[in-house]
């Protein structure tokens, strides 16, 4: 459900939009202060990471807006100022593919500013072929993956279901900076990561729908409020 | 603003001292040719921009190396360890005593902690200049 609020009379001066709220309750997903500023941020990471693309195209083939050319990951960073502003940093890759990403974590926007969330696509879906730069380890061994349909060294499947837990990089998302690390994946599943004192001990995880699923999870999708420029 | 805020990151680095971790070296394996092996990517022309947001100097290959000495591996643990104040003031983030990958590239650091199994997805690699000053984080 999503209802529209205006302000201003003629002339539109604010809008808020009502949205379900995520259970078990999550302070950042549900802040509405912010009119949901994060769960934009985290949809767009989908649109920033090409996921609507063919998991079929390899580095050989262009989309709009990415010189990469595939399907890839993205990332976030969402700071608390001092102030009590929220400032949400979108981060565009150094170089990434359907299996890694390479980017430079921002820093504080200024001294005393708190990093209260990060997180990042997971855009191949289960089952489908990932074509990459990197090498892939199957089975122990380290083999160079398919970097484009037809490539001699057969593509890597992303194995399902991509409701497996995080893994080290999820993980360290959240350890080394001490803030929850969101992972979006293209089913429409929110994981959640909270922070432990090493790397070594059990994360705590959440997941969330945010779309897709079933009739009743779909109610509560979502909405797109603009697209991504 | 940002640079301050990255001087300020710097300087709560530099000064910890206080944290007790003992991290040792981490020995050659595949996941410090993966990260000396993105290093060394790092070093093409292409990448200039990237590396000057890290503060990163040119170096050749032979410049980037694994550390072994124990006292720079302790170093890079307390300058690890501080990073979480920097981004989330008051955190509490105990002192980690795993070992540690140290490279060296050139005078500076990076480091990286993989205390946990592996993961072929990606890891995150800690900059330091040649006074453990930060410099950044990438994702790797």
């Amino acid at each position: 459900m999503v209802v529209k609020a205006f302000v201003g009379g003629w002339e539109q001066t604010s809008t808020v939009t009502v949205q379900c709220l995520v259970t078990p309750a999550d302070a950042r997903l549900n802040d509405t202060t912010t009119d949901f500023k994060i769960r934009e941020s985290i949809l767009d990471m989908l649109e920033r990471s090409n996921a609507d693309s063919s998991p079929t195209a390899g580095f050989n083939v262009n989309h709009p807006g990415w010189d990469g050319g595939w399907i890839h990951e993205t990332a976030f960073f969402e700071w608390r100022k001092a102030n009590g502003e929220i400032q949400i940093d979108n981060v565009v890759p150094n170089f990434s593919d359907a299996c890694t990403v390479n980017f430079y974590v921002p820093s504080p926007p200024a001294p005393g500013d708190s990093l209260i969330a990060n997180g990042h696509s997971h855009v191949t879906n289960p089952g489908d072929p990932m074509y990459c730069r990197t090498t892939k380890n199957v089975n122990g061994v380290d083999v160079p993956g398919a970097r484009f349909p037809g490539d001699t060294a057969g593509p890597v499947v992303f194995a399902p279901p991509d409701s497996v837990g995080a893994d080290r990089g999820d993980r360290s998302g959240a350890n080394a900076l001490q803030s929850p690390n969101y992972v979006i994946t293209n089913s429409g599943l929110l994981l959640r990561i909270d922070p432990v004192a090493n790397n070594s001990l059990p994360n705590p995880q959440t997941w969330y729908r945010v779309f897709g699923g079933t009739t009743a999870q779909r109610k509560c999708s979502w909405p797109k409020k603009y697209k991504y420029q | 603003m940002r640079k301050l805020a990255i001087l300020c990151l710097s300087a709560l680095v530099v000064s910890s001292r206080s944290a007790s971790a003992q991290n040792t070296c981490h020995s050659a394996d595949l996941n410090s040719a993966h990260f000396i092996q993105g290093l060394n990517a790092m070093m093409d022309t292409s990448q200039a921009a990237f590396r000057a947001k890290l503060q990163m100097a040119l170096v050749t290959s032979s410049a980037i190396v694994l550390a072994s000495d124990s006292a720079t591996c302790a170093r890079a643990g307390l300058a690890v360890d501080s990073i979480a104040k920097g981004f989330v003031p008051g955190a509490t983030h105990p002192p980690t005593t795993a070992p540690l990958y140290v490279i060296r590239v050139g005078t500076s650091f990076t480091v990286a902690d993989l205390n946990s199994p592996p993961s072929d997805h990606f890891d995150w690699v800690f900059f330091f200049g040649p006074l453990w000053e930060y410099r950044g984080i990438i994702g790797m």
